[in-house]
C-alpha cells in the first residue's frame, strides 16, 4: 500500500510532534506507529475519527482515564504509588530541603507534584532511633564524668520516643506537630473532606493508619487543581525533613519534601557535648533552619489569603515545630536531662520522695561497673539521705557520718538522729 | 496429573520415562484397562516422594529440618551469591535465632524498673516487626521478592549478631573496664558489617537497580538497632 507508506512517512513526523506535545501518551503510542490504523488516528487527531479508529481512541481515552484514576486504597499498587522514587531523587530532595532558598519553591522544584511516603516514615524512624541512641550515649558520658550516676540501657525511653515521633502517634506533643499543621493547612484551603481525620491525628490518637486513611483523600486531592491540593501530603512530607537540618551531620536520607523533623536528627549528635548553652544554641539553630524551610515552602501557598491569616498560620506552624524541637530536648522524652546541668534524673531527689523510688535503675550497672556495687538498693518509700553532694538543698548530715567508700551512690538511708 | 492424554495403551512397556512419568499413567479410563506393571527407571526416587513424610520417624524429620537450617547458616556465614536462602526458604532458622537472642538479651530482674534492658517480648517484637516493615518497604519499592523469602533472609542474617551476643556475654564475664568495652565494640561492629553484607548479597538483586540504596538503608537501621541492644547489654 504505497499510499499507506506515504502516509506512514508523514504520519511519523506528525506523530512525533504529537508525542512531543503529549508526554503522557508517549510510551503508549510509541510502539503503535507502525500499524496503519494508528497512523490514521494520529493524522486525524484534532478532528473526526473514523469508525475503525474508535476502538483505538477509546483505548487511548481509557488509558488516560486509568492514569487519572488511581487504584482503590485496598490494593497494594495504590500504596506502591507512594513509594515511586529513586535513590537519586531521594538524595536530591534531601539536599533541597536541607538548604532552604527563599525564591526556590521546594514543592515545585523538588517534589514536582509527586510526593512520596518513603521519607516521612524512615526519617521519623531514624529520628526516634537517633534520639534513643544519643540519649543513651549522653548517659554514658555523664556517668564517666560523675560516677555516682547509674547507667542503664534506657530501652523504654527509646520506645517512648519512637512512639511519640510517629506522625499522629500515641500521645504527646510531638505528634501534634505534623498533624496539626496538616489540619491547619487543609482548613485554610477549605477542603473539609479530611479535616476531621487530620484533627484526629492532631489529637495523637491515630498512628500511621491515619496516613493510610488520609490517602484516599490525598490521592483525589492530588489531582484537584490548585496549590492547596498538595497540602495534604505536604506537611507530612515537609515535616520530617526539616528535622534534618541544624546538626552539622549528614543525616539520614530524607525522602522528598520533608523539611521537618529530620532537622532534629542532627542536633542530637551535638547535644552529646555536655555544655548547656551550646546545646540550646544548636537546638535553636536547628529549629531556625527547619522553620525557615517550612516557611519558605508554605509561603507561596498561603500568601493568597489575607495577610493576617497567612501570618497566623505560619506562626502556628513554627510554634508547633518549636514544640517538637523542645520535646526532643526536654528530659523525659528521650532528651538529655544530663545536659541541663543537673546530675541527671537518676539522682535521688528529696523534693519528691515518691519519685526517688523510681530514680534508680536498681539492678543495672553502668558500663564500667565495679564488681563491688550492690545490685539492689532497697525501694522503701522513705526519703533517702544521700551522702554524695548534690545540687539543691543540702540534706542534714550527721556529724561523723562517713561517706561510703564505693563508687556510685547507694543512697542508704541514714539512721534518724537520736531515734 | 491424573489425566494422561497420551498414555497408556500398554503400561507394561518398560520404556525409559522422565520423572513423574509414572504418575501420568494413573488415569482411570473406561475403555483402556489399566493393569500390569509400570517400570520406571527412577523408581527409587518416585518411591521416596510417594511415601508421605508422616510415616517416617520423628528423628528423620527433625534431622532433615536441622540440616536444612544448618546449610543456610553456612550460606550466611560465607555469603556468596547463591539462591539457596531464597529458593528453599524456611522460618525455623529465624525463629531459633530470634529466641536465642531474646533469651540472652532480656534482663533477668523481676522488679518493675522502668529503664533497663529490653524484655524477651520486646526483642522478639522488634525483630519480627522490623523484618516485616523492611519486607513491606522493599515490596513497596518494587522489589520482586516474596514476603516470606525476605523474612527468611533477614532472619537468617541475624546469625552473626547472635554470635556477637554470645561473645559479648563471655567477654562480660571477665574484668570490666575500657578494654572490655573496646573488645565488645569491635566484635559487634564486625558482626554488624557481616550481617549487612550477607543480607545485601541476598536481597540486593531483587530490587530495581536505581533503588537498591533505598531498600538497603532500612536493613542497615534494623541491624543497627539490634547491634545497639547487644552493645548496651549489661548483665545483672
Amino acid at each position: 500500500m504505497a499510499a499507506a507508506d506515504e502516509l506512514a512517512f508523514h504520519e511519523f513526523e506528525e506523530a512525533t510532534n504529537l508525542l512531543a506535545q503529549t508526554v503522557n501518551e508517549a510510551t503508549t503510542r510509541g510502539d503503535q506507529l507502525v500499524p496503519q490504523q494508528h497512523v490514521a488516528v494520529a493524522m486525524d487527531s484534532g478532528g473526526s475519527y473514523g469508525a475503525g479508529d474508535e476502538v483505538e481512541e477509546s483505548d487511548k481515552t481509557a488509558l488516560l482515564q486509568e492514569e487519572k484514576q488511581q487504584p482503590g486504597f485496598w490494593t497494594f499498587s495504590y500504596y506502591q504509588s507512594f513509594f515511586d522514587v529513586d535513590t537519586s531523587q531521594v538524595l536530591d530532595r534531601i539536599k533541597g530541603s536541607l538548604l532552604p532558598r527563599p525564591g526556590h519553591n521546594f514543592v515545585r522544584h523538588h517534589l514536582r507534584n509527586r510526593p512520596d511516603l518513603y521519607g516521612p516514615f524512615w526519617i521519623c524512624a531514624t529520628l526516634a532511633f537517633v534520639l534513643a541512641v544519643t540519649g543513651n550515649l549522653t548517659l554514658v558520658l555523664a556517668q564517666r564524668r560523675d560516677p555516682s550516676i547509674h547507667y542503664s540501657p534506657q530501652f523504654h525511653k527509646g520506645k517512648r520516643s519512637g512512639q511519640g515521633l510517629v506522625p499522629g502517634g500515641a500521645g504527646g506533643r510531638r505528634c501534634r506537630g505534623p498533624g496539626a499543621i496538616t489540619c491547619l493547612a487543609r482548613s485554610d484551603r477549605g477542603r473539609h473532606r479530611h479535616l476531621l481525620l487530620r484533627v484526629a491525628r492532631a489529637a495523637g490518637t491515630v498512628g500511621l493508619p491515619a496516613v493510610a486513611q488520609g490517602c484516599p483523600g490525598a490521592h483525589g486531592a492530588l489531582h484537584l487543581p490548585g496549590d492547596g491540593v498538595r497540602l495534604w501530603l505536604l506537611p507530612l512530607c515537609l515535616h520530617p525533613h526539616c528535622g534534618e537540618w541544624g546538626s552539622g551531620m549528614g543525616g539520614p536520607p530524607a525522602p522528598r519534601g520533608q523539611p521537618g523533623s529530620s532537622c532534629l536528627c542532627h542536633p542530637q549528635v551535638l547535644w552529646l557535648i555536655p555544655v548547656p548553652w551550646l546545646q540550646w544554641l544548636s537546638g535553636a539553630l536547628a529549629l531556625a533552619l527547619s522553620a525557615t524551610g517550612l516557611v519558605f515552602t508554605l509561603w507561596p501557598v498561603v500568601r493568597e489569603d489575607t495577610r493576617l491569616a497567612a501570618v497566623l498560620l505560619l506562626s502556628v506552624v513554627v510554634l508547633l515545630h518549636a514544640l517538637l524541637a523542645t520535646g526532643c530536648k526536654v528530659p523525659g522524652w528521650g532528651g538529655h536531662r544530663l545536659g541541663l546541668g543537673r546530675g541527671g534524673w537518676l539522682a535521688g531527689s528529696d523534693a519528691d520522695p515518691g519519685l526517688s523510688r523510681f530514680s534508680f535503675t536498681s539492678s543495672s550497672r553502668y558500663l564500667w561497673s565495679p564488681r563491688h556495687l550492690p545490685t539492689r538498693p532497697h525501694l522503701s518509700p522513705q526519703p533517702y539521705y544521700c551522702h554524695r553532694p548534690r545540687q539543691g538543698p543540702q540534706q542534714p548530715r550527721k556529724t561523723g557520718a562517713r561517706r561510703p567508700n564505693v563508687r556510685g551512690c547507694l543512697c542508704l538511708p541514714c539512721p534518724p538522729d537520736g531515734d | 496429573m491424573a489425566e494422561a492424554a497420551e498414555s497408556p495403551g500398554d503400561p507394561g512397556t518398560a520404556t525409559p520415562r522422565p520423572l513423574f512419568a509414572g504418575l501420568s499413567d494413573i488415569s482411570i479410563s473406561q475403555d483402556i484397562p489399566v493393569e500390569g506393571e509400570i517400570t520406571i527407571p527412577m523408581r527409587s526416587r518416585i518411591r521416596e516422594f510417594d511415601s508421605s513424610t508422616l510415616n517416617e520417624s520423628v528423628q528423620n524429620t527433625i534431622m532433615r529440618d536441622l540440616k536444612a537450617v544448618g546449610k543456610k547458616f553456612m550460606h550466611v556465614l560465607y555469603p556468596r551469591k547463591s539462591n539457596t536462602l531464597l529458593r528453599d526458604w524456611d522460618l525455623w532458622g529465624p525463629l531459633i535465632l530470634c529466641v536465642t537472642l531474646a533469651l540472652m538479651l532480656q534482663r533477668g530482674s523481676v522488679d518493675s524498673e522502668k529503664d533497663g534492658g529490653p524484655q524477651f517480648a520486646e526483642v522478639f517484637v522488634i525483630v519480627w516487626f522490623g523484618a516485616v516493615t523492611i519486607t513491606l518497604n522493599s515490596k513497596l519499592l518494587g522489589g520482586n521478592i516474596s514476603f516470606f523469602q525476605s523474612l527468611c533472609v533477614l532472619g537468617y542474617c541475624i546469625l552473626p549478631l547472635t554470635v556477637a551476643m554470645l561473645v559479648c556475654r563471655l567477654v562480660l564475664l571477665a574484668e570490666p573496664g575500657p578494654i572490655n568495652f573496646m573488645v565488645r565494640l569491635f566484635v559487634v561492629i564486625v558482626m554488624f558489617a557481616w550481617s549487612i553484607v550477607a543480607s545485601t548479597a541476598f536481597l540486593a538483586d531483587s530490587q530495581p537497580p536505581n533503588r537498591k540504596a533505598l531498600a538497603v538503608y532500612p536493613v542497615f537501621l534494623f541491624y543497627f538497632v539490634i547491634s545497639w541492644m547487644i552493645l548496651t547489654f549489661t548483665p545483672q
